[in-house]
């Protein structure tokens, strides 16, 4: 008797750690071994603050969300919540965001990606966009089963995840994944006050913890994503507020130039003001991105 | 019996004629006499269609309070586009303002005369001076209207924007006739406006305004990116990627300066639309009037 409580206690405990989040348990980017790894050190130990902020992450996982039955309409969405690619603000730029997607009939999955260190990993520089890409990879691949069109999968980010999102919408011709002949280009972007830039109007946390305090300018020019963008970059949402204290709003203005340039179809919304980081709602505002951003998917086919 | 039922009728119609005529009675802008005009030649004479009107020699506003139910104090100047050539007097006139109207703001549409060297000694001050002289009018007489003279707006789209942002920029470049009432917008509104008359200009608007051959200091006076400081006021920017028109540049342009100079405002840019959408952007399920309304609304308008 003892003995089965004990099990369902156990049973309980697991379910609650696995589905903590999401609708499906939680789905390992590697069941196989992380690539480009390092053997965690002891001390770094994966945590989860109070308001989600998740750091140290050594195990990528993707957080499925799935609609409700029936109201399922074959799109899909990759979240990249932000945090300066150092932490992961995985609740309102994460688990907040896939259940209002979930609400249009959007499949959203939120990736839990690896944050760059050399503590972990052999090339940092490259550790986020590999989390990135075998997220697509995974979701397209397994499109049929989890009933997703696997020409319906995009990407979204905020701030530091919005770079990782650019980042994936500019440079799937080079995988830094064996993407196994699996495209990993996403088929829309939402950037949410991105950092798009490692150039003067970058964000340098961001910049600093990607590449490190000195990088070459060889490198900084590879990951400024406005000079990454060509004719085959996705659709694009960008949303942004003009008064952004951490994220200079030029970020979202030099992507759109870019996104122009290349003929790319692109909307952007910028607030008056909102600051950094309101994820969803815009408390200095009345108005609501989201329906933006869910009109402009509709009229884009997603 | 049929004799009076005809009359009650006609009188009838003749009152709704009256009241329909007295909601738009045109307010003149120079009762005095145009300023800076030449006499019109014989066959320079204002046209009109259902939707549009050209020649424009006599400018005048046409008022649409808001109704006492729902005025908010706030009023706004409207200034249709049609590239300096024309006014685009219902889509991008009449119809701002009953929108405006709804939301409780009063709408006044300039119907501004287009720059032409046949009836203006100086061409290209004409439509700042009409649009200058529009909100000098309203603030004068906001207590008729019950409008606060400091939440007196500009709207204009295309050209019209062109016009709006001039206003919003040079308002210390006064050439309205009265010197001692303040031509400071409160606020701007940017329909897919013509800004700059650099190289990614609307070249049909800036041959209208400064003629073919400008000079590199009217180009440069008249590209309203260069003109934005800190006192320039808040500005709401809407516009379409898709603007075969305008290049959608003009947008990004003001609003990088507006950035620059910490100047308050908001921008939207449609993935499609195209140019001259005016109220309602049928390409899009969205509402750009909805995002202004709340935006005026955030800012106090």
């Amino acid at each position: 008797m003892m003995k089965t409580l004990c099990t369902t206690l156990l049973l309980m405990a697991t379910a609650i750690t696995t589905f903590a989040q999401g609708t499906a348990p939680a789905i390992p980017l590697y069941p196989n071994g992380v690539i480009n790894s390092k053997p965690t050190p002891a001390d770094y130990v994966e945590t989860i603050t109070a308001d989600t902020h998740i750091s140290k992450v050594s195990v990528p996982t993707l957080i499925p969300f799935f609609p409700e039955k029936g109201k399922a309409n074959g799109s899909a969405v990759i979240i990249c919540p932000g945090g300066g690619y150092a932490i992961l603000a995985a609740g309102h730029e994460g688990y907040a965001v896939a259940k209002e997607f979930n609400k249009i009939g959007i499949t959203a999955f939120v990736l839990k990606y690896r944050l760059p260190s050399d503590q972990i990993m052999v090339d940092k520089t490259i550790g986020p966009l590999q989390d990135a890409q075998t997220a697509i990879m995974i979701v397209r691949k397994n499109a049929a089963e989890w009933g997703i069109n696997p020409q319906k999968i995009g990407i979204l980010g905020f701030s530091a995840g919005g770079h990782l999102a650019s980042t994936a919408g500019t440079h799937f011709n080079k995988p830094v994944i064996d993407n196994q002949g699996i495209s990993v280009r996403p088929d829309f972007m939402v950037l949410a006050y991105p950092v798009i830039s490692f150039g003067e109007k970058g964000h340098r946390g961001s910049a600093e913890n990607l590449l490190g305090k000195n990088p070459p300018q060889e490198q900084i020019t590879l990951y400024s994503n406005e000079l990454q963008v060509t004719p085959e970059t996705p659709p694009t949402f960008l949303m942004q507020a003009g008064d952004d204290g951490a994220v200079p709003v030029e970020n979202s203005i030099m992507f759109y130039q870019a996104l122009k340039k290349n003929k790319v179809n692109t909307e952007m919304h910028l607030f008056q003001a909102g600051g950094h980081g309101f994820g969803l709602i815009n408390p200095k505002s009345k108005e609501l991105w989201f329906t933006w951003c869910a009109a402009w998917l509709s009229n884009n086919g997603f | 019996m049929m004799k009076k039922l005809i009359l009650t009728a006609l009188t009838f119609v003749a009152t709704a004629a009256i009241v329909r005529a007295q909601e738009v009675t045109p307010i003149l802008l120079y009762p005095k006499g145009v300023i800076n005009s030449k006499p019109a030649p014989a066959d320079y004479q204002e046209t009109n269609s259902k939707d549009w009107a050209w020649k424009v020699v006599t400018p005048v506003m046409l008022p649409y309070p808001a109704d006492k139910s729902n005025n908010t104090g706030t009023a706004v100047v409207i200034c249709p586009g049609g590239g300096y050539g024309g006014l685009s007097m219902q889509n991008e006139g009449i119809n701002i303002a009953q929108a405006f109207n709804k939301i409780g703001v009063s709408a006044f549409i300039l119907k501004y005369r287009l720059p032409s060297d046949l009836i203006m000694k100086d061409k290209t001050i004409g439509p700042l001076q009409d649009a200058q002289t529009a909100l000098q009018i309203v603030r004068s007489r906001a207590a008729e209207w019950g409008i606060n003279p400091s939440k007196v707006g500009i709207i204009g789209a295309s050209a019209g924007g062109h016009l709006a942002s001039t206003v919003e920029t040079h308002f210390k470049q006064v050439v309205a006739e009265d010197k001692s009432i303040s031509v400071r917008p409160d606020f701007a509104i940017l329909m897919y406006p013509v800004i700059t008359f650099g190289d990614k200009t609307h070249q049909g608007s800036k041959d209208n305004l400064i003629g073919k051959n400008p000079s590199q200091e009217l180009v440069d006076l008249y590209s309203n990116e260069k003109q934005v400081t800190p006192d320039t006021p808040p500005t709401f920017i809407v516009m379409a990627e898709d603007d075969g028109t305008v290049p959608v540049e003009n947008a990004l342009l003001f609003y990088s300066a507006m950035i620059k100079n910490h100047v308050k405002g908001e921008m939207h840019i449609y993935q499609a639309g195209g140019h001259g959408f005016g109220i309602h952007n049928s390409k899009s399920t969205e509402e750009w009037f909805t995002w202004c309304a709340a935006w005026m609304k955030a800012n106090g308008f």
